[in-house]
């Protein structure tokens, strides 16, 4: 076996990934594998890589989730950006400027004691102690994401866009002081902590403990953005288990709000879902038209035209 | 085999001559919300599926990732030229993403614990748990592999092996010229092999001959 051919055959590795290949192309393929160690490792990343469920259950939930956290937000992580490059400026100047101070002092203050002649040019601040410890950052392209370095976001100083898209945002999974044992009271957990542990526990699939944490942010803070986002997912765990009443009354919670609600079309989705299983015909009916009504070109256009046309009259 | 080479890969269709998510990227740029909500529905799942080949089965923060993942592709959105489809500059982007925090977030130590994947849920055809154990070891001991290689070269290798893009497509997305892109992928294939092949422990939890 040699290391490398220079016709390995790349594409058809990769059509590997997404289709079946014909007899010919398998056979193709693995008589180069055999003589190829390089494309035989691919070949293993391969086989890897697809065992890696691409797709889950839940997954267009979690998408309309962050659709609609994004939608929320209008053009706050445009604004945002443009307001951390300030805030950094800012702490750069900022940094710069202390960093002058503390050497500007020293050299006073050596100059006050020392009665030589200076010789030699004062010890400033060392380079490395001026620097901010920040993780390292991958190197940015034009369309390399933001890094996803934790975020604290003082309301007092940040820019206004982002506050208001880390508020449109649930809990990072920073670990907070009150994951600590014996730091934090207990008392001290946050909706946001809630949030962040029922979704944790339904991305385990402990749906019941799911069901019970996110109960537990709406019960103890109600009005929340959290706790009103979170009669969706509520309703979506709740339907998991086959408890639909209760998912209907949580979808309808979050139907029946005053408030602007982001997410009012998978609330739709889900109530029609949740009235299908229980079926309660005319009442499914007349969501799908209202989620077609409410909402034009919706994503859930067609799921709704097909429950419409399956559904009788 | 040149022929076959040469070709495409199917199953992943050349950019059209007009993208259907054009029309909705455009708005997007111009602030529309709608638009912008519409685009991210469809191209979600696509970046999700993406993120979790780089983050491995057990991907728990795929939610935080993925929103990282979109936010950096609507702001990328007035960078993109049309040179490869928007479903495959949205992959690139959530590719990025993901290995930027593999590397950002010691993902290794963090994803130890495999949650259920959903292929393991599933009813009929389960592994016994011991096969379920093995295949998870190798899936971890894959993506933290990633974790060695140049960003370049992670990158292309996931593209190519994990989404099945084809040279030509890694090539559009990434904005490299094919040939840098085939070495790249020679290069990543060879770290691979040298990796696996300087760990005794590695290659057998790969099943991969040593040679």
């Amino acid at each position: 076996m040699i290391a490398h051919r220079s016709d390995c055959p790349d594409d058809l590795l990769a059509a590997s990934v997404a289709r079946p290949l014909s007899e010919l192309e398998r056979r193709a393929l693995d008589l180069h594998v055999s003589n190829c160690a390089d494309c035989a490792t691919a070949c293993t990343a391969v086989a890897l890589f697809q065992q890696i469920p691409g797709a889950e259950p839940g997954d267009d939930a979690l998408v309309a989730r962050v659709a609609g956290r994004l939608a929320a937000s209008g053009g706050a992580a445009f604004a945002a950006r443009r307001g951390r490059w300030l805030a950094v400026a800012a702490a750069s100047l900022l940094l710069c400027t202390a960093a002058g101070a503390v050497a500007m002092g020293l050299w006073s203050r050596r100059s006050k004691v020392t009665t030589q002649p200076m010789l030699h040019v004062p010890d400033a601040v060392p380079a490395s102690s001026a620097r901010t410890r920040t993780p390292p950052s991958p190197p940015e392209d034009l369309v390399a994401p933001r890094p996803p370095a934790p975020e604290v976001v003082d309301p007092a100083t940040a820019p206004r866009a982002a506050v208001k898209l880390a508020r449109n945002r649930p809990a990072r999974t920073v670990p907070s002081a009150t994951e600590v044992p014996g730091i934090a009271p207990p008392d001290a957990v946050t909706a946001a902590d809630l949030f962040r542990r029922a979704n944790a526990a339904r991305g385990n699939r402990q749906l019941a403990e799911a069901a019970e944490l996110y109960r537990a942010l709406q019960l103890r803070f109600p009005a929340s953005p959290e706790a009103i986002v979170s009669s969706i997912s509520l309703g979506k765990v709740l339907l998991a288990l086959g408890d639909h009443e209760p998912a209907l009354a949580a979808f309808d919670r979050y139907t029946g709000q005053v408030a602007p609600a982001p997410l009012m079309e998978e609330a739709l989705v889900g109530k029609g879902r949740a009235l299908r299983l229980l079926g309660r015909a005319a009442a499914e009916r007349e969501t799908w038209l209202d989620l077609l009504a409410r909402f034009p070109g919706s994503a859930y256009e067609a799921l709704a035209k097909q429950r419409l046309a399956e559904l009788p009259r | 085999m040149k022929l076959v080479r040469a070709g495409r890969s199917a199953g992943s269709p050349e950019a059209p001559a007009v993208d259907p998510l054009a029309d909705l990227v455009r708005r997007a740029c111009a602030h529309d919300q709608s638009a912008t909500r519409a685009l991210v529905v469809a191209v979600g799942p696509a970046m999700l599926r993406a993120l979790r080949k780089v983050l491995g089965p057990a991907a728990g923060d795929s939610e935080d990732v993925l929103q990282d993942a979109v936010e950096g592709f609507i702001r990328a959105l007035p960078t993109f030229r049309g040179a490869c489809t928007v479903l495959h500059f949205a992959c690139r982007v959530a590719v990025l993403s993901g290995l930027a925090w593999r590397r950002q977030w010691s993902f290794r130590a963090r994803f130890s614990v495999d949650a259920p994947a959903a292929a393991e849920d599933a009813p009929g055809a389960q592994p016994s748990p011991a096969e379920a154990l093995a295949t998870s070891r190798q899936r971890d001991a894959l993506v933290a592999l990633l974790d060695d290689l140049p960003p370049g070269q992670a990158e292309v290798l996931v593209l190519h092996c994990g989404l099945g893009f084809s040279v030509q497509e890694v090539a559009a997305s990434v904005g490299c010229p094919i040939e840098t892109v085939r070495s790249r992928l020679r290069l990543s294939k060879q770290s691979l092999r040298a990796r696996i092949g300087a760990n005794q422990n590695l290659a057998a939890t790969l099943e991969v001959e040593q040679p």
